[in-house]
């Protein structure tokens, strides 16, 4: 089976987008800010060091004495021999207690080396960076509570708007979904001011106008078909019957005629078949009630019941009094009509031909070769059985009037039969 | 009997009229709307044979207009529209029957028999040809006074080619008239075949003259001389 892959609304989608956009733009400010807030720290503390190291540096040159500094906290200072080659300072931070406040503070150490007057000392300065850190701290500790502010506020605007936004969207999608051939409707009446929806009204507007305009020329063009064409088979089909009469014609003569004569009957039939076909298609039958299926069975048996005994058939009926269709009668009587040519033409000579209805569905099934193609060619048009002088177009139209009148039809073959079932769709389930 | 013709087609209005005035009938023509409203106004006839599909409007409006004015006059629509509503419709305001075309004229023939007969003819019940005596209330043949068992198709069968005496049915028509379009014909013709036997030996058994004959294998007719 293949996944279907789940959907979502378009502002949810936009939603996402946007989210996840501001997300890293949010990020990236905020490790700019950041970056930006380190080296501003720096460069105060510096100033602050640089400052401290003169005054050292001036002590240095007078005082000799070291240990006033041995525990200080402005500075740790002592002598050393040499200064490290290419010494850099070097700067910590570390987590003290204030000896004032007795609360735990960040402090940055910096370690350098001076030289004065010859003698070298190793000095380290400490200098509390709380205020500092704080501020570095700040910077997610606003961006991130901003940034979730801003999704809420998103998330409400998005289904508050969804609904209201949308709606001339949806109008439109309902319009289109009960859009019927021949039935056009104006999308006037749908107001809007998004340029989008606009386009789409007029867009679907003109699509709806140029199929209407297609539908109307084509049923001019089946009914003066039917019209046109009708009127000039009558006449050869009554000149040939003429003809027909004479008592002094050749056999030749008379084969030919005869030629004529059913070509021209297979002529009007196909134009009256492929004219019905197009009046089911544009849905001109359209007076559909709740029928009882059992009594226009066995109707339709009464009438084929010569042909059953003819052709030495037994018809095996297992009729539900309860089973119903919601349909045109008149295609209903079609479709059995069908179902039952095909099933008296198809039967081996002296099997059974079965119908059972009952448990929402209609099984019609016959014994007979089998089919020489795909199950579902069955219902194309013009194809038909081997040898057979037919159509072709029978099950077809049975296809066709189960499709608007909202069955199913389909075929198998199965232990030797061939099997009809005719069954009642879910609602919309064509949707 | 008089029989107006509402067909637009002139070809076909030739060969209908050709065929009823052989039949013995008074027959006059109109080819559009316009003038056979004017007929219908001035003229009285027994029969409209009325096409839908004319030059200047819709012969359903004709119907309409007569239903009104003389609704005793028998009519039938003529008409290449198959759609089930328009026939619907014809029946519903009044029509006594209908065929589409192209129709065979002994189906039209038969038709028109029948219409008059229980329209206009108001009870000439019987049916004689020679030997043969049909009563067509109780749908009963005799042949000599003998009553023939017949089933129902066989006693349509026997109207049908005595309504049509002396012209050609065709295999087609026959089976048309006796199965509509119920099966397809070119299935049916092995049943004709035994209708017909099967007339013809009833017939004989009760010393009635052959008169069926077959023709070129296309059909049959019912030979009188």
């Amino acid at each position: 089976m293949k996944m279907r892959k789940r959907k979502f609304s378009l502002l949810t989608k936009v939603l996402f987008y946007y989210l996840l956009f501001t997300l890293v733009s949010f990020v990236i400010s905020a490790i700019i800010l950041q970056r930006e807030a380190n080296e501003h720290m720096h460069n105060i503390l510096e100033k602050r060091f640089a400052h401290r190291e003169h005054r050292i540096e001036h002590i240095l040159e007078h005082e000799k004495n070291l240990d006033k500094f041995r525990h200080s906290s402005y500075a740790n200072i002592k002598r050393v021999a040499s200064v490290p080659p290419r010494f850099e300072p070097t700067y910590t931070d570390t987590v003290m207690v204030n000896e004032y406040t007795q609360r735990e503070n960040v402090y940055r150490k910096k370690t350098t080396y001076m030289t004065v007057d010859g003698r070298h000392y190793k000095v380290v300065m400490t200098k509390e960076a709380d205020e500092l850190y704080r501020f570095k701290d700040d910077v997610y500790h606003i961006v991130l509570p901003v940034f979730l502010l801003l999704a809420m506020a998103l998330l409400v605007a998005n289904y508050v708007f969804s609904g209201y936004l949308l709606e001339p969207f949806r109008r439109i999608l309902k319009q289109m979904a009960s859009y019927k051939i021949g039935r056009a409707a104006s999308l006037k009446h749908i107001k809007t001011s998004t340029q989008e929806f606009d386009r789409l009204k007029q867009l679907y507007e003109r699509m709806q106008q140029r199929i209407e305009s297609d539908y109307f020329q084509l049923k001019e063009y089946t009914e003066n078909m039917s019209h046109e064409l009708q009127t000039p088979l009558s006449i050869i089909q009554n000149k040939t019957e003429a003809l027909i009469s004479h008592n002094n014609l050749t056999s030749e003569q008379a084969t030919q005629i005869k030629a004529i004569y059913e070509e021209t009957q297979q002529l009007s039939r196909l134009g009256r078949a492929l004219n019905l076909l197009t009046q089911i298609e544009n849905q001109e039958f359209q007076n559909i009630q709740t029928v009882t299926t059992a009594p226009v069975i066995e109707d339709h048996l009464q009438k084929i019941h010569e042909m059953v005994e003819m052709k030495e058939l037994t018809v095996e009926k297992e009729l539900d009094p309860e089973h119903a269709l919601t349909i045109d009668p008149g295609l209903l009587d079609i479709l059995l009509r069908n179902l039952f040519k095909n099933a008296l033409r198809y039967a081996t000579r002296g099997s059974t031909i079965r119908i059972e209805t009952g448990r929402g569905r209609m099984v019609f099934s016959n014994p007979g070769a089998q089919p020489n193609f795909e199950s579902e060619q069955i219902f194309d048009r013009f194809s038909r059985g081997r040898g057979q002088k037919t159509l072709g177009l029978g099950l077809a139209i049975a296809k066709k009037i189960c499709q608007v009148s909202g069955l199913d039809i389909s075929y198998a073959y199965e232990e030797g039969r061939h099997v009809f079932r005719i069954e009642e769709k879910g609602p919309d389930s064509d949707l | 009997m008089k029989i107006l013709l509402v067909e637009d087609n002139a070809e076909l209005v030739d060969d209908v009229t050709a065929f009823f005035r052989e039949e013995g009938y008074v027959m006059e023509t109109a080819f559009t709307l316009q003038e056979a409203r004017e007929k219908v106004g001035v003229y009285s006839y027994d029969l409209v044979i009325l096409d839908l599909g004319l030059p200047d409007g819709d012969g359903l409006e004709l119907l309409e207009d007569m239903q009104r004015d003389q609704p005793q006059v028998a009519v039938l629509i003529l008409t290449a529209r198959d759609a089930l509503d328009v026939k619907v419709q014809g029946l519903e305001q009044g029509a006594d029957d209908y065929i589409t075309k192209p129709f065979h004229k002994a189906e039209l023939n038969a038709r028109v028999h029948s219409i008059l007969r229980r329209k206009v003819a108001g009870g000439r019940q019987k049916l004689t040809f020679n030997e043969i005596a049909l009563d067509l209330n109780e749908k009963k043949v005799t042949v000599y006074d003998q009553e023939l068992s017949l089933t129902r198709k066989e006693y349509d069968l026997l109207l049908f080619l005595i309504y049509n005496k002396d012209r050609l049915l065709t295999k087609e028509s026959i089976a048309e008239h006796l199965w509509g379009d119920h099966i397809d014909q070119a299935d049916n013709f092995d049943f004709i075949y035994n209708h017909i036997k099967n007339l013809r030996r009833k017939i004989g058994q009760a010393g009635g003259h052959n008169y069926i004959r077959s023709m070129y294998g296309m059909g049959y007719k019912f030979v009188t001389e």
